[in-house]
């Protein structure tokens, strides 16, 4: 997951996603399969099949995100579920509820609920109360 | 590269408004309103009102298309609307359904 540099963070749109440029705003759902690189904004829903890139100048705001990963530099607030690997990057803004899995960088600004799946140490397993196991 | 790209596998459903260039490859409804050119590829399916620049579609538009430029309907185009501009192309091949509108 940590896997993300700065430098693939900046990836365009390649064959079948689409970039969205700095001057540019959407409002309404983007779905699709292929990567999805924000350098402008989009209020509503993104749903794609592939990388979410929220470059600096970028900001998504809106319903439910998901993507296969979510690489934020920019700006990211979501009232509904954002669903996949989500890496912070350090002068970022996220504000979600996050499911699949988060690396917050050092400066990173972040709020909301994560909900990640992973496998519990053996010494806390069947602790009793904390049982879920996940795919991890 | 063009400032914005929306790849053959991208779906908007909604508005798109931008003060740069579009490139289209995949679907798009709703509306495109751009102050630079816009490019409708071969492919790209458009059930939108389109605004822009120059303006040029090989691809399906169903929807009103206006320019403040010109517009190129390329061979293998498909345009069901009207289309005003001050310049109008229409290519051999290409499918136009609608008014031409050149405000003389």
């Amino acid at each position: 997951m940590a896997s993300h540099s700065r430098t693939s963070a900046r990836g365009n749109s390649g064959g079948g996603g689409a970039r969205i440029g700095s001057g540019a705003k959407i409002r309404g759902r983007v779905s699709g399969s292929g990567d999805l690189t924000v350098d402008g904004s989009i209020e509503g829903e993104v749903s794609v099949r592939g990388n979410l890139v929220v470059n600096e100048s970028g900001s998504v705001k809106g319903d439910a995100v998901d993507a296969d990963s979510i690489t934020v530099a920019g700006t990211l607030e979501a009232d509904g579920q954002v669903t996949g690997q989500l890496r912070v990057l350090v002068g970022s803004r996220v504000r979600c509820n996050v499911k699949g899995g988060i690396a917050l960088d050092e400066g990173a600004e972040f709020s909301g609920r994560i909900d990640a799946d992973f496998d519990l140490p053996p010494e806390l397993e069947g602790g009793g109360h904390s049982g879920r196991r996940g795919r991890n | 590269m063009a400032s914005t790209v929306i790849g053959a596998g991208i779906t908007i459903d909604g508005e798109i408004t931008t003060d740069e260039d579009v490139v289209v490859e995949g679907t798009i409804r709703g509306k495109l309103t751009a102050k630079d050119s816009v490019s409708i590829e071969a492919g790209a399916v458009v059930e939108a009102d389109v605004i822009g620049g120059p303006l040029t579609v090989a691809g399906t538009v169903t929807g009103n298309i206006t320019s403040s430029d010109r517009v190129d309907l390329q061979g293998g185009a498909k345009v069901i609307g009207n289309v005003k501009a001050t310049r109008i192309t229409i290519a051999d091949g290409a499918q136009f359904k609608g008014n031409v509108d050149m405000d003389v």
